[in-house]
């Protein structure tokens, strides 16, 4: 069976690619928004395994009577059990500690004057009186302040739900903490090789096509998955962490298949028409992202109710990334490519 | 045709061979699991800069030695790129993750003591001696199996002054042995964060049960000649002794109005409950400190760490020196010793050497990121984990099956993409890896793009044999492969840079490395296997439709 996706008005297609394009970007800068997750932002998460919590009191119990902001509580039951998963961020002061003793660091050899003021300026906002005059000293005394201080924080959240909701003894907590500098830097690294990797990915492309158009089509493809995968998983309000950014690269591995079957087909291969050739990849090519998308999937599924949060968010990507590959691929890279062939060959025949 | 049996190909039995291997290895060398499935925690150590390769080497031996330092616990440390340090403790009780945070950052500050008064600290270690050419290391003495350590280090001019100053002469004669005059030298005690800013509650029932531990004590290496009075004299503790009578009023005085040097106070928790709320008014700082069955408590909380005995040599009796203003200075000192085997002489080296060089770290760490999974919700995980696996093989071979119609498809799509997660296992066993939720997404990442790959070579193959226009598999193959390939590179290429560059993002690294691992394994070794598999298969249809009477006839190439 061969579905007739091409015909001789194949430019059409690339409409929808286009608009939706627009539309993923306006969701990701202008509304909602996209909401980078714990690993790049900072803040902690505890997972607790207990079907004694609910989200308002929990909600109502950490931002007002600890004075922590942001914060995230949602429960899940399935099978496998129940669990609340609890985010907050840290507190303004620690934050501002912190970035205090960053920058102390960084001019540290060369103004250490500069440099004791802030490291003595973070002590303060932690209401701490330095114990010494000597930069080296006050940078041990600052990191320690500061991981007691956020380590004082889980700990008294930790107590505080345990009092408030009965908790068993031996109740497991899954705590996981991220320091806004390491977050930071996280991020920025995580930008750094995806450009990396982008730019290495069109040497490659090149380097096995050498065709310009075709290539430039292959990357295009890519870059359109990634972002209908990051702009779907903001419209259902979930955040971009570490795991997402590795899902991003995964995507890459999933995708490029079919576009490079397309091309492959389109361009290397002689015989029936241009047209006829296209239209076979497709049905192929549906089925191999059919299988990503059915196997990703299982995975949200699973890992939702299981609350393994670091699969989920990988799912979730590679999910919607294949969505964004269909359209990426049979509506604008196939297009661009029988462009390209007609500007080569002539017309095609219907 | 008569075909060569499939299980003959070679592609097949190199992959055969390699999953025999990789099945091998998993038996032998065991997965090593990260905290996510094992349960533990993992402390990501972030430092204030960039560390070169050696001061990496010693900041991973610090921090070991930091988390671990009775080698009792379960402790591997390893580094990311330059300033992330990874450390997993199997240790999920949220007061002793506290505690070992709380150790990570510590300054590490050595004291040498000798009779009560301190000799030199870490301050005034010029160097640390590691060169072999100026006598740093361990050498076979030719008895038996036994070793002989050295590590020399350099003192700066006045400490040098002020040890031989104290050392004169410390060593007394004992008698005479094959003509050898013997001696029986004092002992210098070597401590990290003495805590000097303490009160030390000291219950008399502790210090009784100390008395008799020092002898059994497996933490620090005590001389029999040396007692728990000489330990307390040189640790010159703030102690507060106390028995079933309870403080008297000048120590409640001092627990309630401490000086303003005093930080802390340190009591062990089997302190009795009436003395523990006694210590309730205190401004100090409570650190309860439990009890060891080998080890004497008041060892642990002193932070003594070695017992090292003076030479007769360096307290200048051989060669003999009058008088003490005649004592050259001596700012090279080295101390020696004896192991069983080189490793555990080599264990002494790098003990003692992170002893000297205070166990301070090179470089600060400036933040700690940390994840706590309890063991019962890891094993969860991985169970999980496994579910997810075979579920999501199973949607592809469905998948499959409704496309192409034909179980001989399915099955060899199933058995290649195992084969090819049991592989990328068997390496991870291979290179003892560490398998975290990262690593296993990696994994995923790398049997998927192979399912991928397979299903778009069978189409491909079939293809071109339904419209019987290509002139034999040699084209098609090619073309398949070349597919495979390109796609097996850009795979490879998108994730390349995080293996590099990625360091600095930590738990990536894992994902990377088995993703790479798994697309090189796959088209080295399962795709083309896949191929014959494929091939066999599609050869056996052909037949099979010839034999009924299909005919083709061969159409004019375009």
């Amino acid at each position: 069976m061969v579905f007739q996706l091409y015909d001789k008005n194949y430019k059409r297609l690339m409409i929808i690619p286009a608009v939706l394009a627009i539309a993923f970007l306006l969701i990701l800068l202008v509304f909602p928004g996209i909401k980078l997750g714990l690993d790049f932002v900072g803040g902690v998460r505890v997972v607790v395994n207990t079907d004694k919590l609910s989200e308002k009191p929990v909600q109502e119990l950490l931002s007002q009577e600890l004075n922590l902001k942001e914060v995230k509580v949602s429960v899940v039951t399935s099978p496998f059990g129940t669990s609340a998963r609890i985010e907050y961020a840290e507190p303004q002061e620690l934050t501002q500690a912190r970035q205090l003793l960053d920058q102390a660091l960084q001019v540290k050899a060369t103004a250490p004057t500069q440099a004791r003021s802030l490291l003595t300026q973070s002590l303060t906002t932690l209401n701490i009186t330095p114990t010494s005059e000597v930069v080296d000293d006050l940078v041990t005394q600052a990191s320690q302040a500061i991981n007691t201080r956020s380590t004082e924080l889980s700990n008294s959240v930790r107590q505080k739900l345990t009092e408030r909701f009965s908790l068993p003894a031996d109740t497991s907590f899954t705590i996981e903490e991220v320091t806004p500098t390491f977050g930071a830097t996280f991020l920025s690294n995580a930008i750094f090789v995806g450009i990396i990797s982008i730019l290495l990915l069109t040497i490659v492309i090149f380097i096995f096509f050498r065709e310009v158009v075709p290539s430039l089509a292959m990357i295009q493809a890519i870059l359109f998955d990634m972002l209908t995968a990051v702009a779907l998983t903001t419209l259902f309000g979930f955040s971009i962490t570490l795991s997402s950014v590795a899902a991003l690269l995964m995507l890459v591995g999933f995708s490029i298949d079919t576009d490079i079957l397309l091309t492959t087909r389109a361009l290397k291969r002689q015989d029936k028409t241009v047209l006829a050739r296209m239209n076979e990849s497709v049905m192929t090519g549906l089925t191999v992202t059919s299988t990503v998308m059915g196997a990703s999937l299982v995975m949200l599924i699973v890992s939702y109710t299981a609350q393994i949060s670091t699969i989920f968010e990988i799912a979730a990507i590679v999910f919607f990334g294949s969505i964004g590959d269909v359209i990426a691929t049979y509506l604008m890279n196939g297009p661009i490519l029988l462009w390209y062939w007609e500007s080569k060959h002539g017309k095609v025949e219907a | 045709m008569a075909q060569q049996a499939l299980w003959k190909n070679w592609k097949v039995l190199l992959w055969g061979l390699f999953i025999i291997g990789s099945l091998f290895l998993i038996a032998t060398n065991g997965l090593k699991l990260g905290t996510e499935f094992s349960g533990g925690t993992l402390f990501q150590l972030q430092l204030a800069e960039p560390a070169n390769t050696q001061q990496l080497q010693d900041i991973r031996l610090i921090v070991e030695k930091r988390l671990n330092p009775t080698g009792i616990r379960d402790v591997s440390v390893s580094s990311t790129g330059q300033s992330i340090i990874l450390a997993q403790v199997a240790e999920t009780d949220p007061e002793a993750v506290e505690q070992l945070q709380g150790l990570l950052l510590k300054q590490g500050r050595f004291e040498s003591f000798l009779k009560g008064e301190k000799i030199f600290d870490g301050s005034q270690i010029v160097q640390v001696i590691e060169n072999p050419n100026q006598g740093y290391g361990a050498h076979p003495t030719g008895v038996g199996n036994n070793y002989q350590w050295t590590l020399p280090f350099l003192l700066n001019e006045k400490a040098a002054q002020d040890f031989t100053r104290a050392a004169f002469h410390q060593c007394t004669a004992t008698g005479f042995v094959n003509n050898q005059k013997q001696y029986q030298c004092e002992y210098t005690y070597f401590f990290i964060d003495r805590p000097s800013n303490a009160l030390i509650v000291y219950p008399k029932s502790v210090r009784t049960a100390d008395n008799e531990k020092v002898f059994t004590a497996t933490n620090v290496q005590i001389p029999s000649e040396v007692d728990l009075d000489d330990i307390l004299a040189n640790s010159q503790l703030q102690l507060i002794e106390v028995d079933s009578n309870g403080f008297t009023e000048a120590q409640l005085t001092m627990i309630n109005s401490p000086g303003a040097e005093i930080k802390n106070i340190i009591y062990p928790k089997s302190l009795d409950a009436s003395l523990k709320s006694q210590l309730d008014g205190t401004p100090l700082n409570k650190v309860e400190v439990a009890e060891d069955i080998r080890n004497p408590w008041i060892v642990n909380v002193s932070g003594l760490r070695d017992v090292i005995g003076l030479t007769p040599s360096v307290v200048h009796l051989e060669p003999f020196v009058e008088k003490v203003e005649d004592a050259a200075p001596q700012q090279f000192l080295v101390i020696q010793g004896t192991a069983p085997d080189a490793a555990t002489a080599k264990q002494r080296l790098d003990d003692l050497k992170i002893l000297l060089k205070s166990g301070a770290l090179p470089i600060p760490i400036v933040s700690i990121n940390k994840q706590t999974v309890s063991a019962e919700l890891g094993a969860s995980f991985l169970s999980n984990v496994w579910l997810m696996g075979i579920l999501a093989l199973l949607v592809v071979a469905l998948i499959v099956f409704i496309r192409y119609r034909a179980l001989n498809l399915v099955a060899p799509l199933l058995v290649v993409g195992l084969s090819e997660v049991i592989m990328i296992l068997g390496f991870a066993a291979l290179v003892k890896w560490n398998l975290d939720l990262a690593s296993m997404a990696g994994i995923l990442a790398a049997v998927g793009t192979g399912v991928d790959s397979e299903v778009i070579m069978t189409d491909e193959l079939m293809r071109g044999e339904e419209e019987h226009e290509e002139k034999g598999w040699v084209n098609r193959a090619k073309r398949a492969f070349f597919i495979v390939v390109a796609s097996a590179s850009t795979n490879i290429a998108s994730v390349l840079p995080l293996l590099f560059f990625g360091s600095g993002l930590g738990k990536l690294s894992g994902f990377a490395l088995t993703t790479i691992a798994g697309v090189l394994l796959g088209i080295l070794i399962s795709r083309p296997a896949f191929q014959e598999i494929i091939k066999t298969i599609l050869i056996r249809k052909t037949e099979h439709k010839h034999a009924h009477g299909d005919g083709h006839h061969a159409a004019p190439a375009q």
